[in-house]
């Protein structure tokens, strides 16, 4: 019995080669510009001078960021018509016929999950592909990947196997919303907030 | 920010009719300098918040499904904001029926005036905290409610002395509504310029995010504070006018005119925030 369904990310595995955004998309046949899975690249740092030799000391790594099912959703609490609920194995679904349009859960996320789709003219978002997994197979991104970067179980299983991390930079504040998610952060990410590291391609995501 | 026109009308008009309806009708129910004027009031309060609620109903990409708005009071702030909006639109809808049927005594407008009065600072209050999300680091502050109150105070005021004013009413009662005025829009100017996010002295911050960040426009920000500057002198020029035929008849209104502008242009900023997760880079 799962309680509360997880995404596993390894930023460390990551290559950035979007395969996951991609598969979300196509399963999901989602309208041009809207991604329910979208993978952030970030980027920072500069030269360092090491004694009389000047080297490089950049940053670079992704991060693969869908909904995350919050234990504490955000957007469920925000919805003034109660059009997003949480199923009893912690997946976070929209309803949408219930849906007014207002966005608001798009200003209450934190993880900029929510999206607007433009043909149902209601908010949307990832669902965990809840069919595929209600008939044993893996949402679509976690199948895709390449590198086996991506993972999905009940949290607890998950914490168990790959431990507790469910925040890098710049990722917000997991208290906001108790994401189920866990990561295995990139060798990189303890030092990028400390460097400046930026998204690098906001027009993508 | 220009897609946001309806929440920036439904705001500001909301806000002001929460303003004028406490400046005009503690003159109105505890003064009464102006007789006859406590229907005008209500209904001109009631006419704006009817306005403001269809035109926020353009926000809405699905508004038919709109009636099911109050399913979630239990912690959607957005749910409470329309539950204490409709509150307030009962209580100036029944003071504005018992003034129209000449029913009921002064202790029951009283009364009336004071519920609505309260359900009106709730409202405001509701409306603050509809954007205090913590994933908006811009409007997750004491910015949001400060400014959302000063715009009611500075346009309720200044509105009231208008209205008041055109009832021929005495010097002595819109002394009081041009000193609010002119003192909300001090207090206005202050919070401003101090807490901003991305412009004033205090408004700085930064937080990870997941958001693209937003650059705030420059103009906005100029046009709010020399506006509530020319409005600020406008009412210091009306308060010494007070007393002499026609000086105020003019300088009132068009104090009025150049602080909604001002408060409007403010509001555009506001929504401009949304986002706007990086405010020390900004530009």
């Amino acid at each position: 019995m799962v309680n509360q369904y997880a995404f596993f990310f390894d930023a460390s595995a990551c290559t950035g080669c979007k395969a996951c955004q991609m598969a979300c998309k196509d399963r999901n046949n989602l309208e041009t510009g809207l991604l329910w899975r979208r993978v952030y690249e970030v980027a920072g740092g500069s030269w360092e001078k090491r004694g009389d030799v000047w080297v490089p000391a950049v940053i670079a790594y992704n991060v693969s960021m869908a909904c995350n099912h919050c234990e504490k959703p955000l957007c469920a609490m925000a919805c003034p018509v109660k059009a997003i609920g949480k199923r009893e194995d912690g997946i976070v679904l929209i309803e949408t016929q219930r849906c007014i349009g207002c966005r608001y859960c798009e200003w209450a996320c934190p993880y900029s999950a929510i999206r607007f789709d433009i043909r149902s003219n209601t908010v949307s978002k990832c669902h965990f592909c809840f069919d595929a997994v209600d008939a044993g197979e893996p949402p679509a991104c976690v199948a895709a990947c390449p590198q086996r970067a991506l993972d999905f179980g009940d949290i607890a299983d998950l914490r168990q196997k790959y431990g507790e991390v469910r925040q890098i930079h710049p990722l917000p504040d997991p208290a906001q919303a108790e994401p189920a998610l866990v990561i295995k952060p990139h060798k990189d990410a303890a030092a990028a907030a400390a460097k400046g590291a930026e998204v690098a391609n906001w027009e993508e995501v | 920010m220009a897609g946001e026109w309806p929440l920036v009308a439904f705001t500001i008009i909301g806000q002001s009719a929460a303003g004028f309806f406490l400046f005009a009708g503690a003159l109105l129910y505890f003064s009464s300098p102006a007789g006859g004027a406590g229907l005008t009031a209500a209904l001109a309060v009631l006419g704006s918040l009817i306005a403001a609620a269809a035109l926020s109903l353009f926000h809405l990409r699905r508004p038919a499904r709109a009636f099911r708005v109050l399913s979630n009071v239990g912690t959607s702030p957005l749910s409470r904001e329309i539950l204490f909006g409709l509150a307030f639109t009962a209580f100036v809808g029944l003071l504005a029926v018992c003034e129209w049927r000449g029913v009921g005594s002064r202790g029951l407008l009283q009364g009336l005036f004071v519920l609505g009065g309260l359900a009106g600072v709730f409202f405001v209050l509701s409306m603050s905290r509809v954007y205090m999300l913590p994933a908006e680091p811009g409007w997750d502050r004491s910015h949001t409610p400060l400014s959302f109150f000063a715009t009611a105070l500075i346009l309720g005021a200044s509105g009231a002395a208008v209205f008041i004013g055109s009832f021929a009413a005495p010097p002595d009662a819109l002394r009081p509504l041009v000193a609010a005025a002119f003192v909300s829009a001090a207090g206005g100017l202050a919070c401003v310029v101090v807490l901003t996010p991305g412009r004033g002295v205090l408004g700085g911050g930064l937080a990870p995010s997941l958001r693209p960040p937003r650059g705030v426009p420059s103009a906005l920000f100029a046009a709010r504070v020399a506006a509530l500057l020319a409005g600020m002198a406008l009412l210091a020029a009306a308060w010494g006018g007070l007393g002499r035929r026609g000086a105020p008849g003019f300088l009132l209104p068009a104090a009025l005119t150049v602080l909604a502008a001002a408060e409007t242009s403010g509001r555009f900023l506001f929504y401009a925030l949304a986002g706007a997760t990086r405010t020390k880079q900004i530009s």
